[in-house]
């Protein structure tokens, strides 16, 4: 009996041990799938990794943005065996105070200094290797500072991730910010995160190339610059474009601001006012003007306009002609953009023909460049016109332009007639003008003028030596407040060299200058500056100079 | 007559303490050097026990189990407590459970008052007897309060009644006593986290991050293993802490996350040839006191082994009863090789007694 009892004894524990080794293998083997998600559910959890974000380059090679390697450095201050000397040692290697670096550490897995160069977070990390760790993560630089600002842009923080907030870098950012990688973090009974190890790669942000020229950008910038100074002008735009290909060559608005800190110089200074501001053009929208009449045959040839009474009478208001009193042709009252000449062609036009020629040259349209807040300008249908409207429309006063716009038109005439969207980015395919707006003949009629106008007008300061230059001054009173004053002005200057077949395009205004009104001496010769640079940069050689390296 | 050792015990018994160095030295836990100090006692103990025969074990247990209870009513007064249990006494750098030992003298004095009845059937007075020898250490266990170790008491004395020839009728009413009892357990006498242990069982997702936490962390450790395991200290649920009482109560745990299926089998088997052999041991033998003697150190050794897997697998409740030799902890390790030892002293001298 003994030994029955014995022998069941020993089979109830067989039979025990039988189960134990059944339900081992149903817990590891066929319920592996299930135990084992829970734990890697419970070990580890995937992070995004921003991607390298891509830089913004000139065609001329230049980076106006990069991207440069930078760690954020994450402690559980849970695991810090001395809290305090890690906070002192943390703050005099990363030159904080010692307060900041203690309240951060306050919570646990807070991060204790973000965009820290590697090797600091190294050092960072060797005070205490199991509390800290580096989370890779890239700071933005804008190597030519204050250069083109407005146009880049800038960035800023959104929980711990790069974000573009204005200009290309807001414009552009899904594809400069390309793919976030994914990291794999393991983590402890305790939260703790152990290590990061990359899981996959991202795609890196793609770069984005320019078609602006740095070296004219910068030169642009540096003489407007100091014109607005002397001038006290609010602010300054310019536009450098080729005609013929819509490439923007330069695109100048300032005062400009420094875009790693762009908190210090407030919103104003951020504003593209080539695109984003639209202003009274004044007379440089005369040519269009003289365009359209001859197109529609509205001068007889050898016609004159008597412009001697210093003005005329339009609708029972005085117009004041600041041109010298004469009898002019049509060519001379752009030549000496008299307001008498211009109102009686305008006259002659009427509303309808008025508004249609300003439309086909691309005034109240966007350009079609794509940057944020790009304006369209005003350009009122006639039936919102009162009875003097066509002769603000003749003197650009009832109408607003960007330099951009006045730029893309002026283009028209510089490329014997045909209308061109701007292009700003190199990897956009390349644009050729499908509208033609002016015929050869008739385009190249109105080049002419405008280059008497330098030669003999009101644009003798926009000259440049060896080159043939065309253009036309503007000096428009801003309407402020529903009215026009004697203080709030714009002077523009646009034009193109070098004739017969010019390679750019360049206009430039000055918001409120405070010392000098007048378009004739200020933005003349403000854009005989730029003009001057562009030629040098862009390699045309002045005429007659020795044909040295020149292509026949 | 040489020494001479039952190979496959010993041979089952080596395993085992190797794989727990093996397990434990990938723990960080730093631990080794005392387990291994703790291993060589023990195995020491073992070979000096072996040496026992039964007159002699059967004198000593008398005055062993007195000491015992002196050990245990000292470590109520002045033990230093661990887990809110006050069960050991601090010795220098280490600690000494003596709930673990008494459970040795447990054994030997249950043997040896058995083995005076004559005869296949146990009296009232014997039973008594045995109940009292058994009760007075549990109850004093119960007190610190460590409910696994005393319940590891409750099969050793079971199966000497088992053994030592209880009528049909007491079985029955012990039964019905045990059930009662374990009325009154739940009603009165466990706390409310030992009853949601119990509840946690039944039904594993009723508090994963409270009572159920541990059975569920072990079982995902188990589960990780699969066929082969993740390998010495690659497995997540050891290494990175989730696992509670990784290297004691969980021990078995961390082993079949590193090893698998195949390694826990092997496991298992170790311990399935170390009790095969005790029990042919207890069936070769023909004293009583021999018969008592190992069946009780089966019984023990048993059901440890089937509880501590079963908790690891999540089929019955976290006790806190270790998985015997494995299981790191000094006391435990050298009681269990010690009976071992005299478990080998039975059959060194089973020839000699008769």
């Amino acid at each position: 009996m003994r030994r029955r009892r014995v022998l069941a004894t020993a089979a109830l524990l067989a039979v025990a041990l039988l189960i134990a080794g059944v339900r081992t293998l149903q817990v590891m083997v066929l319920q592996h799938p299930h135990w084992a998600a829970l734990a890697r559910r419970q070990h580890q959890r995937e992070v995004k990794a921003p991607s390298r974000r891509g830089s913004i380059r000139t065609a001329d090679g230049y980076l106006l943005a990069s991207s440069v390697e930078r760690v954020t450095i994450q402690v559980d201050s849970a695991a810090l065996d001395y809290p305090d000397l890690f906070a002192a040692a943390a703050s005099t290697i990363l030159g904080l105070p010692r307060d900041t670096v203690t309240r951060r550490l306050h919570r646990r897995w807070s991060w204790l200094a973000q965009q820290v160069p590697r090797a600091t977070g190294e050092r960072v990390r060797a005070l205490a290797p199991r509390a800290v760790v580096l989370v890779p993560d890239a700071a933005r630089a804008y190597p030519l500072g204050t250069v083109a600002a407005p146009l880049v842009g800038f960035v800023g923080r959104e929980a711990m991730r790069t974000v573009g907030r204005w200009g290309l870098e807001q414009r552009f950012d899904v594809s400069l910010t390309g793919t976030p990688g994914t990291m794999l973090a393991v983590y402890d009974a305790g939260r703790r995160r152990l290590q990061l190890r990359p899981l996959r790669e991202g795609h890196p942000g793609a770069d984005l190339e320019l078609t602006i020229l740095a070296r004219l950008q910068a030169s642009c910038e540096a003489d407007l610059e100091q014109v607005r100074r002397s001038l006290g002008a609010r602010s300054a735009a310019a536009v450098v474009m080729d005609p013929y290909s819509g490439d923007l060559l330069a695109l100048v608005s300032l005062p400009s601001f420094d875009p790693e800190r762009p908190g210090a110089a407030g919103p104003s200074r951020w504003r593209l006012h080539p695109v984003q501001d639209a202003w009274e053009p004044g007379s440089t929208v005369k040519p269009f003007l003289a365009a359209a009449a001859l197109a529609a045959g509205a001068v007889r040839p050898g016609e004159r306009f008597d412009c001697h009474r210093r003005g005329i009478e339009f609708e029972g208001r005085w117009i004041r002609d600041h041109a010298p009193p004469g009898s002019y042709t049509l060519d001379e009252v752009i030549v000496h953009s008299s307001n008498a000449g211009t109102v009686a062609v305008a006259a002659r036009l009427g509303p309808a023909r008025l508004h249609d020629t300003f439309a086909a040259f691309g005034l109240g349209r966007r350009p079609g460049l794509g940057f944020p807040g790009e304006t369209a300008g005003l350009l009122a249908g006639p039936a919102g016109w009162s009875r003097l409207t066509p002769a603000g429309f003749g003197l650009g006063e009832e109408l607003t332009v960007s330099p951009l716009q006045l730029a893309a038109a002026y283009a028209v005439i510089a490329n014997g007639g045909w209308r061109i969207r701007p292009r700003l980015v190199r990897t956009d395919p390349p644009r050729l003008g499908t509208v033609r707006v002016l015929d050869g003949a008739l385009a190249r009629r109105v080049a002419g003028m405008l280059e008497r106008v330098v030669t003999e007008g009101t644009g003798k300061a926009a000259a440049v030596p060896g080159f043939r230059v065309g253009g036309k001054t503007g000096t428009a009173q801003r309407a402020v407040a529903g009215g026009f004053d004697e203080v709030h002005h714009v002077v523009w200057f646009a034009g193109f060299l070098p004739l017969p077949s010019p390679r750019a395009v360049i206009v430039v205004a000055l918001e409120n200058p405070v010392r000098d009104h007048w378009a004739s001496s200020t933005a003349a010769p403000a854009f005989a500056r730029l003009a001057w640079n562009t030629m040098r940069i862009l390699g045309v050689p002045p005429e007659g100079s020795p044909a040295v390296g020149r292509r026949s | 007559m040489g020494y001479r050792f039952d190979p496959w015990l010993i041979f089952a018994v080596l395993v085992i303490l190797g794989a727990s160095i093996l397990n434990l030295g990938y723990l960080d836990t730093g631990l080794v050097g005392r387990q291994l100090l703790w291993m060589a006692l023990g195995l020491g103990v073992m070979l000096v026990a072996s040496f026992l025969d039964g007159v002699a074990l059967s004198r000593l247990a008398f005055p062993a189990w007195i000491a015992a209870v002196a050990a245990l009513a000292g470590v109520l007064a002045f033990g230093t407590v661990r887990g809110g249990t006050r069960g050991w006494f601090a010795l220098g750098g280490f600690t000494i459970q003596p709930s673990e030992f008494a459970r040795l003298t447990v054994v030997l004095a249950l043997a040896a008052l058995a083995a005076r009845v004559p005869g296949t059937r146990l009296g009232v007075k014997d039973v008594a007897l045995l109940g009292a020898a058994a009760g007075i250490p549990v109850l004093l266990v119960l007190a610190e309060p460590d409910f696994g170790v005393a319940a590891t008491y409750l099969p050793i004395l079971g199966v000497v009644l088992w053994i030592g020839g209880l009528p049909r009728a007491a079985w029955v009413i012990l039964l019905l006593c045990g059930l009662v009892g374990a009325a009154v357990a739940w009603q009165w006498v466990l706390a409310d986290y030992q009853k949601e242990r119990v509840l946690t069982v039944l039904d594993p997702s009723r508090d994963p991050y409270g009572a159920g936490y541990q059975v569920r962390q072990s079982k995902i450790a188990v589960g990780s293993g699969e066929l082969v395991g993740m390998g010495f200290g690659r497995g997540g649920q050891s290494g990175l802490r989730f696992l509670p009482a990784r290297h004691t109560d969980f021990a078995f745990a961390v082993w079949a996350e590193a090893t698998g299926f195949v390694g826990s089998l092997a496991l298992l088997g170790a311990y399935a040839v170390l009790l095969w052999r005790i029990a042919r041991i207890a069936l070769g033998v023909a004293d009583r006191f021999g018969l008592l003697l190992s069946a009780s150190v089966f019984a023990w050794i048993a059901f440890e082994v089937v509880v501590n897997v079963g908790m690891v697998v999540g089929w019955l409740p976290t006790t806190g009863i270790t998985l015997p030799l494995f299981s790191y902890g000094g006391s435990s390790l050298v009681s269990t090789l010690a009976a071992i030892g005299m478990v080998q002293g039975v059959w060194r001298h089973r020839m000699v007694n008769r």
